[in-house]
Parts: C-alpha cells; structure tokens; sequence
C-alpha cells in the first residue's frame, strides 16, 4: 500500500537549529512542514513539541515556559517534556486525548538533529557527522539563511560548484573551478554522493589568500561529500603549488584545510532553511580571520539565495514539462537528485 | 581535440577513488576530452558525452546485478 509521495524524504534527520540556539526559552521552527517548538531542559536535553496547543491551536513557541513545561500562552494548557498536557483550565481530569506529539531529538556536533518521520524509527546511529564544528583543533564560523526556495534547488546548487566562477567571483571563484573536470562516485548502500575537483594550479581566490596568507597559486582540493538529504560537507585542501600530495598517516602541515558544512532542511515545499558553517585548521585564534571568513561565507551564501530565489520563481512559471539540459559538470548533481527522489518515494511506502 | 588552458593541469590524473564501499559507481571525466567514463561496482564501465545517458547505463546495465556479484 502506498500514500503520495511526500514533498521531501520521510524518516530522515534533519538540522534543526544550532546547539547554541536552544536555551532555556522556547525556540519555534517550522522543519518540514511541521510547525515544532524547540526548548532545553534544566539537565541540558532538547525537547521538540509540535508548536500548536491542543487546545486552540495557540503557537506553544509564543508561550511561557516554566520548570520544563509549556504553559500555552492563551488558556494555559501545560505540557510536560513529553507533550503530555498536565494541567487544563478548570478541569480536574485532563481529557485523554490533551497531548502534542514530541519529536525525536539528538545532538551531536554541535547541531540539533530532528527526526522526521515515524518515531520509532528514529535511529541516532544514522546520524551523518560532521566533527570539525566542535572540535578543537579547528575554528568554525556560522550563520543561518532563509531561502525562499525549494531545498533541490540547493542541492543543486552545492553539488555543482562550477557556479562558483560566475556567482562568486571576486569571492570563492576563479576560473579554474569551471574549467576543471570532476570524478563523481555515488555509494548506493552508505548514501553518499561524492564529487571531486583537484586543480592542481590555480589563482588563489581573496576567501582564502587572505585567511591564509598565501600570495601565488594554489593547489586547490574541493571534494564534497553529500548525505542525503540534509547534510553537505565539502572538504577544501588548500596549499601553496609545489607542496607535497598528503600521504596517509603523516601530516600535511604545509596545506589548510577548511571543513565548508551546509545543512540543508526544507521549511515549507518552497522555503529552506540554509545552515551554513566554515571550519578551519589554521589561524585558531585570530578574530580578524574568524570575522573574515564568517562575513566572506554570508556574503556567497546570499549571492546563493538571490539566485535561488529568482529561480523559485521561474520554475514555478515554467510549463509542465520543461526540459532541462544538462552536461559533464552536472553528473553529481544528477546522482544527488536520484538519491533524493529514492529517499522520497521510500516515504511513500506503507507498511502492512 | 580541446585543449584545456593553461592555467589548468589537464593531464593530472583523476583523483583517487574516495569511497570505500562495496558498491560504488564511479564517473571520470576523460581529460581532454567532454567524454565521461562510467564505472560500476560490478567492473562493467561505458563512456558517454550525457551524464543522464550515463547514469541510465550504469542503473540498467546489467539486470542481472544479483547479491552474488558483489563480491
């Protein structure tokens, strides 16, 4: 037996927030499509309820929260951790039905992971890591963007970073991004989509001449690995031309790596939530580095939104039917649709 | 033949395999050339100048990819 295919795929952990977002206060967060509240207990768990009172629908992320519990804003309907209602105005026996579902939570590197789909699915050892964000050896900045826009659109995007040379120029791109080709690989069993561009001679671009200091050309590794569906991590080796190839096991204390991380989780069918982190090796302690890369790393990601935004819109306008070119440079991309488009019919099956 | 710029290496080898697992396909772009090298994880590999053509290859070729093959 089968249902439609969800917009998105089911039974998937997505980022909800950065562990710095959710203190003691109630957080609200639309995360596919369900509106969720977000808060942390006194012993330091995460807690997300769905954000609509039982009652009348009141927001609970507009409400107050006292000694781990949500008290509704409106009629003071109060709910546990577990979204159990424990008190109700007036009422000396709480009708049974006065509950809001909860929602599987982890943390883990520093983001707070939801799990969308059936709870008792909800399995912590599916978890893609990403372990530079709170290690320290590194130092990573970080924003969020909202993107008015469905997530593909994104994927897209940061699958094929041949864009980099037009949208980012001045930035991120230079010439050689475009004109070098890539090695795509696509494990069907891990659910991973990797994509490989080695230039081995290139212009420095000003993202990283002036984090690193490097004046002259570069050899410059950008190899993204992409989790499906939410999880990007694109692995950046940077070093001055003529160092050594890293071999396993020995330092490679001559190159700088950057640890570039996107989390992308749709909000609606037509907006996203687009988490963005830059991790670094290099350079630890320097403010002026930190507050370069966090402003450079906006300032792409917005270009990014801006297109992606007109793009939204296009699409939408666009025929049924219409048929899109695609060539070399877009074969990581077409693997990461194919993935995506799996993942979602999965969600589409029932089980008896 | 295109000749790649000078800026860029184009006889630079491809890059080394990433992934470990058991069934990965790989795609290289051939150097010098628009032509992609399809390689499935069963040791069948097919050129083509479409990525879409390709994946269509590496996905249906062929249909006898049994649990016995992946060893």
């Amino acid at each position: 037996m089968t249902q439609p295919t969800p917009p998105w795929p089911m039974n998937q952990w997505y980022v909800a927030a950065y562990s710095s977002d959710i203190e003691a206060e109630l957080f609200g967060r639309t995360i596919c499509g369900e509106p969720l509240v977000f808060y942390r207990t006194v012993e330091g768990e995460v807690v997300a309820l769905a954000d609509r009172c039982v009652h009348r629908r009141f927001p609970l992320s507009k409400s107050q929260l006292v000694d781990d519990q949500v008290i509704c804003g409106y009629h003071g309907f109060t709910y546990d951790r577990t979204g159990t209602c424990v008190a109700a105005p007036g009422q000396k026996r709480i009708p049974r039905s006065a509950r809001v579902p909860s929602w599987p939570v982890a943390e883990q590197d520093s983001l707070v992971w939801v799990w969308i789909g059936d709870p008792e699915r909800a399995d912590t050892d599916r978890l893609p890591r990403a372990p530079w964000l709170d290690h320290a050896d590194y130092t990573t900045v970080r924003g969020m963007e909202s993107l008015a826009a469905g997530y593909e659109l994104l994927v897209d995007n940061l699958l094929d970073l041949s864009h980099e040379t037009y949208l980012h120029g001045g930035h991120i791109g230079t010439p050689e991004v475009a004109e070098t080709p890539i090695t795509t690989e696509v494990d069907e069993d891990a659910h991973i989509v990797y994509v490989s561009r080695h230039m081995d001679d290139a212009a420095c671009p000003p993202f990283y001449a002036r984090s690193t200091g490097i004046e002259g050309r570069i050899t410059r590794w950008q190899d993204i690995e992409y989790h499906p569906p939410c999880l990007y991590l694109l692995h950046s080796r940077i070093a001055p031309v003529g160092t050594p190839d890293p071999v396993e096991g020995r330092p490679d204390d001559q190159a700088f790596r950057v640890e570039v991380v996107y989390a992308i989780t749709p909000e609606t069918e037509r907006s996203t939530h687009d988490f963005w982190m830059v991790a670094r090796d290099f350079a630890l302690e320097d403010t002026e580095v930190s507050r370069f890369l966090a402003e450079s790393n906006r300032t792409v990601v917005l270009q990014d939104v801006e297109a992606l935004d007109v793009l939204q819109v296009v699409v939408e306008s666009e025929k049924e039917n219409y048929q899109e070119l695609s060539i070399n440079i877009d074969t990581g991309g077409l693997a990461a649709r194919r993935m995506l488009k799996r993942q979602r019919e999965a969600g589409a099956l029932v089980e008896a | 033949m295109r000749t790649a710029s000078a800026s860029v290496r184009a006889d630079l080898p491809a890059p080394h395999r990433m992934l470990r697992g058991e069934r990965v396909y790989r795609v290289v772009w051939k150097l010098h050339t628009d032509v992609l090298v399809g390689y499935c994880w069963c040791g069948e590999s097919q050129e083509a100048e479409d990525p879409i053509e390709l994946w269509t290859w590496l996905l249906d070729h062929p249909d006898t990819h049994e649990e016995g093959d992946r060893s």
